[in-house]
């Protein structure tokens, strides 16, 4: 049996989880990262590929926090959720674009022997990335349409059950 | 307000599908992404090199079944699926593959064992076996879910509810003999 205290208690755990995975990764990130070298050209190259080498444990937090808005019908968070997914597309696209010239420059000092798992890391780095501005969009446009449709949907709903009264009480 | 309410859980469990699927796709992504950035370029015919893909692909085994689960989740969630033949057919190859990297593990780990170190020889033993393990297991489980992933009846009656409701037609209903 369920008491409505347990579900609320299983809700702030599972955002807990949520969080704590996403905070976890970004402090690991940021320690690996910092301090900032926006100028340095391997820097930034480096940091590109920490953060796509970590899409696995973001793609499970952001997925805990969809499904546990969706069981507790957390409407309110699905939306700001959904925008800062577009948000983040913005970054990730400006990234993913100074990332590919980097490796066209770095590609030229790389020592002789070491170009093979220079191009592994790129591509990997570039194909988590493509992935990860692909998913930012959809996931962003897929949830925060669902939240207008959801609201339209209604709206049309209770229209036509007006308009059903209306047409009863004339009659 | 309760009209409101159905109406948004219906869009957003759909939303929460598709998201679903890209998430699952993402999980597998990577890890195979990652298998391949590690390899040594690729050569089919050299034991060791068939050796260390298998034991690279059973450090990854469990996030590949977690992606699974994820999919076969979603699939269950989203039900009028066209997806569930393409994601059989996924969950069949993995079950496939795990199967081939327990088998190149137990063969070629034979072959690969007579270059390992004396003082090597037993982590190399250890992480082996461990490999082993955990592909029998994540093949087990994929056959789990391939199982779990079949069509079942409801799965087809929610299906023809699903139709009638969209071509507005009413539902069958049987007639009470006199």
């Amino acid at each position: 049996m369920t008491s409505s205290t347990t579900l609320r208690g299983l809700r702030v755990v599972l955002y807990a989880v949520s969080a704590l995975i996403l905070v976890d990764q970004v402090t690991e990130l940021a320690i690996t990262a910092l301090p900032a070298r926006l100028s340095d050209m391997q820097w930034r190259f480096g940091l590109f590929g920490l953060f796509a080498g970590r899409a696995t444990p973001f793609l499970l937090a952001d997925g805990l926090v969809l499904a546990t808005a969706l069981i507790f019908e957390d409407s309110r968070l699905i939306r700001p959720w959904a925008i800062l997914h577009l948000i983040l597309a913005l970054p990730l696209a400006v990234g993913l674009a100074v990332f590919g010239l980097d490796v066209v420059q770095l590609g030229r000092t790389v020592r002789t022997g070491a170009e093979r798992g220079f191009a592994m890391a790129a591509v990997r780095a570039g194909v988590m990335g493509l992935f990860g501005l692909a998913y930012c969009v959809m996931a962003g446009l897929i949830v925060f349409r669902a939240t207008r449709k959801g609201a339209r949907r209604h709206a049309a709903d209770s229209s036509e059950q007006s308009l059903l009264v209306v047409t009863k009480g004339r009659s | 307000m309760k009209a409101r309410a159905v109406a948004q859980r219906d869009s957003l469990e759909t939303a929460l599908a598709k998201v679903g699927y890209w998430i699952a796709a993402g999980l597998i992504l990577d890890q195979l992404v990652q298998v391949w950035s590690s390899v040594d370029g690729f050569d089919l015919a050299v034991p060791a090199w068939r050796f260390q893909v298998a034991l690279l692909f059973s450090g990854k085994a469990l996030v590949l079944l977690l992606g699974a689960v994820v999919a076969v989740a979603t699939a269950r969630l989203y039900r009028p699926s066209r997806q569930t033949p393409i994601l059989r057919g996924v969950l069949v190859l993995a079950l496939v593959g795990c199967l081939v990297m327990a088998g190149v593990l137990a063969a070629d780990g034979a072959a690969v064992a007579y270059t390992i170190p004396g003082a090597q020889f037993r982590g190399f033993t250890a992480s082996r076996l461990r490999g082993i393990g955990l592909l029998i297991g994540a093949a087990a489980t994929f056959w789990g879910l391939v199982r779990v992933v079949r069509p079942l009846p409801e799965d087809s009656r929610g299906m023809e509810e699903a139709l009638n409701r969209s071509t507005s037609t009413p539902p069958k209903t049987t007639q009470p003999q006199p």
